[in-house]
């Protein structure tokens, strides 16, 4: 199969069955395997993906996320995510709240790989209703395009994936959510604070620090330790009165905080 | 499937705040809100339809079939993005193509300690191009100068749709390399500074169309900026059919009579961002797109664009239309130097007889005026001493019979003179060429010796 797979991806060969049922061969995990490190414009890639194509190993492919057993849902759902096929995003979606867990890890990595809209729009979904799972979070933040992560965080709705949006966004890396993280952090619930809090420190924004600073006088523990933590790790932020009246915190977990963000920065 | 994204949106850096990016400081203002429009998979009718609009404006993509473009259109977001909001940072890694639905935007490349404006892009036009189809880091950081509708296009959606459309892909990758190419090259030259003293203004006016005047004003070009490099600019004001960026094989995307509108303050900027850059060296600046654009290029126009190509470049050479009409006296006014085109042909011998006359009346002095010769056929019907006869004048420059090379460059979209060195184009080009340089790089010296002989003052665009 491993000599096949490279005759396909080296044009000596134009079909690729693939059976997502074999008991004794893990062929997706082979097809993976070599597809992983493969840009999606090489040659080799768009060999494969015709190849693919041509055996109709794409439809089985598809009749392998319905299928009732989940080892064969959850190699279906690699193969999707390693081919791209952004085709297959409607049916990955309800995989995301499989009872299987490697099921859902497969669809929420494959939807990772894909990306795009759909992808980003079907792990939102998931988030809402099964709750922020660092695997979804993870995932939103490979899929999602640019401005889609701001764009929902600056909306009213979809308030309660608003903290796991907040955290896929400080994953992500991109400067231009540091103005939706701000905003969040100020005007937010508790757990939004917490996580802009925290992606803003991921970011290294500088520009969060007038914010983040006052949210180290917030009332709630939680924003205080959170804000602590960010500050620590913005290489721009110099300590100022407001992190030291940390370090004598009533709450232990603060002045932990606070000790480890001042510790942080006196090394830089 | 239908994708659940709601009415969303993000803040955005207020107006005239410079985004983290910029000053590396705090930002001092309360942000704007950002709202994305729509996004679903079956958009309403009227945003489709928006939607449809935006994307059969942007160059490249409008050469796309209908089914195709409302296919992208379908999975399009919509954006607000509020005036002073970062959209991209330079040096992050982006995977989508932004459109302007409407607002202007402000690209800005970080040259520390300044940050210059390379362009100022409107309706019509889209960025992020560079990042998404060629895998590069954003080569600017992108501003909204105004209140911004933008249409967003990932990378995964353009790919589902024209993944296989390798022609259109490749035409998109050649635009993206082009652009990348001119956003660095006006960096470089903002941060270098402005010239010392103004440029020289070359009017070539061919009365008889056919004549080859587009052919050695593209030439000339050629020739010019491989002495000054980078500081050469055609300005193609032949209407109503201006055809020079084609024949250089550079694919516009605005021009000069889209600029009517632009307010005083953007101006300059917008001009330079439409300036087009061959790989050559030589510049283009497109007077209009299409043929019912050439009424908006009025007199006074094209004297602010002249005006603000004379501050950056070292020659502007202006391609002129047949017409004298009004915008062709505005260019005289501006010109010190005119070449005429004539084919050894009695119609384009008489017309050049009659506009030497009359150029003569404008005031233009006999040594600042050239005549070119130039023989399209390999006999031709006039001969030169006859030539010579009618125009009462000698003819400074003959430009042999070329063969096919003129078409063959046209066709490849070559420029000949920085091609072919053996042409005889480039060979006429060349000694146009020495010409405009005896004459006025020699005076540009003397200036410079009065000025005390010291070198181009450096200041800093930001």
């Amino acid at each position: 199969m491993r000599r096949h797979l490279h005759a396909v991806a080296a044009g000596k060969s134009d079909t690729l069955k693939i059976d997502v049922h074999d008991g004794e061969l893990n062929s997706s995990a082979l097809l993976v395997e070599l597809i992983a490190p493969l840009d999606q414009e090489s040659l080799a890639f768009r060999q494969i993906a015709s190849a693919i194509e041509r055996s109709g190993t794409v439809d089985a492919v598809i009749d392998g996320l319905g299928s009732r057993d989940p080892i064969v849902r959850a190699r279906s759902a690699r193969i999707t995510g390693a081919m791209r096929m952004e085709q297959a995003v409607p049916w990955l979606t309800p995989l995301l709240w499989s009872k299987a867990p490697a099921v859902r890890d497969s669809a929420a990595r494959a939807l990772a790989r894909i990306g795009g809209v759909r992808s980003a729009g079907a792990l939102l979904m998931a988030i809402q209703r099964i709750g922020p799972r660092p695997s979804l979070i993870v995932a939103l933040a490979r899929a999602a395009p640019d401005l889609y992560l701001e764009a929902v965080l600056g909306g009213s709705q979809l308030r309660a994936a608003q903290p796991a949006v907040a955290m896929a966004a400080g994953l992500r890396g991109r400067r231009t959510a540091a103005a939706a993280l701000i905003l969040q952090l100020r005007s937010g619930s508790r757990r939004a604070r917490k996580a802009s809090s925290r992606a803003l420190g991921w970011l290294g924004a500088s520009g969060g620090i007038p914010e983040l600073t006052l949210a180290l006088e917030h009332r709630d523990w939680w924003v205080r330790m959170s804000a602590a933590k960010a500050l620590g790790a913005i290489p721009a932020y110099r300590p100022g009165p407001e992190l030291r009246a940390c370090l004598a915190d009533r709450n232990p977990r603060v002045r932990r905080s606070a000790q480890d963000a001042v510790r942080r920065l006196s090394r830089r | 499937m239908r994708a659940d994204i709601p009415v969303a949106g993000s803040r955005a850096i207020g107006p005239g705040n410079p985004p983290p990016v910029l000053n590396g400081q705090r930002l001092a203002r309360p942000f704007n809100r950002t709202r994305e429009l729509a996004d679903s998979s079956w958009p309403p009718y009227h945003a489709m339809l928006e939607r449809v609009e935006v994307l059969e404006r942007a160059p490249v993509f409008f050469a796309l079939p209908e089914s195709t473009i409302r296919n992208l259109a379908r999975r399009v977001r919509q954006i607000m993005i509020a005036a002073g909001g970062a959209i991209v940072y330079q040096g992050e890694t982006g995977d989508t193509i932004f459109f302007i639905e409407s607002g202007s935007c402000r690209v800005i490349i970080e040259r520390p300690p300044s940050a210059v404006t390379v362009a100022v892009l409107g309706p019509g036009d889209f960025f992020g191009e560079a990042a998404c189809i060629l895998g590069r880091d954003q080569q600017a950081s992108v501003i909204a100068q105004t209140d911004c509708r933008l249409v967003a296009l990932d990378k995964q959606s353009m790919t589902s749709v024209v993944g296989r459309d390798t022609e259109f892909l490749d035409e998109l990758r050649r635009l993206a390399h082009q652009r990348y190419r001119t956003f660095a090259d006006t960096a470089v030259q903002a941060a270098w500074g402005m010239l010392l003293d103004e440029a020289t203004v070359v009017g070539l006016y061919s009365p008889k169309g056919g004549s080859g005047g587009t052919c050695m004003a593209l030439n000339l070009v050629g020739c010019l900026s491989r002495i000054h490099p980078g500081q050469v600019v055609l300005l193609d004001l032949d209407f109503p059919y201006s055809h020079a960026a084609l024949l250089a094989g550079l694919v516009p995307t605005s021009c000069l009579a889209r600029m009517t509108a632009t307010p005083p303050e953007a101006f300059e900027e917008s001009l330079l961002s439409t300036i087009l850059y061959h790989s050559g060296g030589p510049m283009i600046l497109p007077g209009a797109l299409r043929p019912e654009e050439s009424d908006e290029v009025t007199p006074d126009l094209i004297a602010r664009a002249v005006t603000v190509l004379r501050k950056t470049f070292r020659y502007v050479v202006v391609d002129m239309g047949i017409a004298i009409d009004d915008s062709t006296l505005a260019v005289l006014d501006l010109t010190q130097h005119v070449i005429v085109v004539a084919a050894p042909e009695l119609s384009a011998v008489k017309s050049a007889a009659d506009a030497i006359d009359i150029l003569r009346k404008l005031g233009t002095p006999d040594d600042r005026l050239t005549v070119v010769l130039n023989n399209r056929s390999a006999k031709p019907a006039v001969m030169k001493t006859a030539v010579e006869r009618t125009l009462k004048r000698t003819v400074d420059v003959e430009v042999a019979f070329d063969g096919a090379k003129p078409d063959e460059a046209a066709l490849t979209g070559t420029i000949l003179s920085l091609t072919d060195p053996r042409s005889e184009i480039t060979r006429g080009a060349r000694t146009l060429a020495d010409i405009l340089e005896g004459k006025h790089g020699n005076s540009r010296r003397r200036l410079q010796q009065i000025n005390g002989g010291a070198p181009a003052a450096v200041e800093s665009d930001c």
